[in-house]
């Protein structure tokens, strides 16, 4: 009785583990795609309704899918805070908290950290070019996060599953 | 007799999942992955046979009197 349980608990906690990572692999296109909306909202809120940048960073947050929301929700606290800090300031801390809770890379942090020392720093069609620049590199990780979840969600997802079965069986 | 049984059918299970990780591992393009479960279904299972094997070469040494 023990026995089967225990074997029961082994198998459920490789298989979640397994699709814990899988998870992490399917997310983070997911996360690249609405980033890239939301950038595009950004422009779109700088270049045509020339809104203020405390303004626009609201818009989007309101605007964009909930799981980047946050970040500019957060850039748009520490600007409406006035505080003193500047809109990189305010982006750089709304990066470092939004980043370690999120799917992203380093290489995707990058291309964030890019955005933050432009914004508010030019006029608007210098911004609107660097955040198409920005969605550009953005695109092309997209592209290739793609590719490796589409190899690695279906590896994980059986290979956590076969590793409790095979930990099961050798230990039986 | 019975714990042969169950070893042949642990044996048995080792080997349909070390097949299927194979087939996982290659199809997702880790190859030496692949070769590398392989490997490892193989050495455990050695690991619970091989007393067996040395049981099986002592009689067949007895049997022929290579003493």
């Amino acid at each position: 009785m023990f026995k089967v349980a225990g074997a029961l608990l082994v198998i459920v906690a490789a298989g979640a583990l397994g699709l814990l990572v899988a998870g992490s692999y399917a997310r983070r296109p997911q996360e690249l795609r609405a980033l890239q909306s939301a950038l595009s909202l950004l422009e779109t809120e700088i270049v045509y309704a020339a809104t203020p940048l405390t303004e626009a960073l609201e818009q989007v947050a309101r605007r964009s899918e909930s799981c980047v929301s946050g970040l500019f929700a957060r850039a748009h606290a520490g600007l409406a805070s006035r505080t003193g800090s500047t809109a990189q300031e305010a982006w750089e801390r709304a990066l470092n908290e939004y980043y370690p809770n999120s799917y992203l890379r380093p290489d995707d942090l990058a291309v964030l950290q890019g955005v933050g020392k432009i914004l508010g720093a030019s006029d608007r069609q210098d911004q609107a070019k660097h955040l198409r620049l920005a969605c550009e590199r953005l695109r092309t990780q997209n592209l290739k996060a793609e590719e490796e979840a589409r190899r690695n969600v279906r590896l994980w997802r059986y290979l956590g599953l076969f590793a409790g079965l095979a930990i099961v069986l050798i230990l039986v | 007799m019975g714990t042969n049984i169950d070893l042949i059918f642990k044996i048995a299970g080792v080997g349909i999942l070390t097949a299927v990780l194979h087939a996982l591992l290659k199809h997702a393009g880790k190859e030496e992955y692949a070769h590398l479960a392989t490997l490892a279904g193989v050495a455990i299972i050695l690991m619970w046979v091989i007393d067996l094997l040395g049981n099986l070469f002592d009689q067949v040494k007895t049997v022929f009197r290579l003493f």
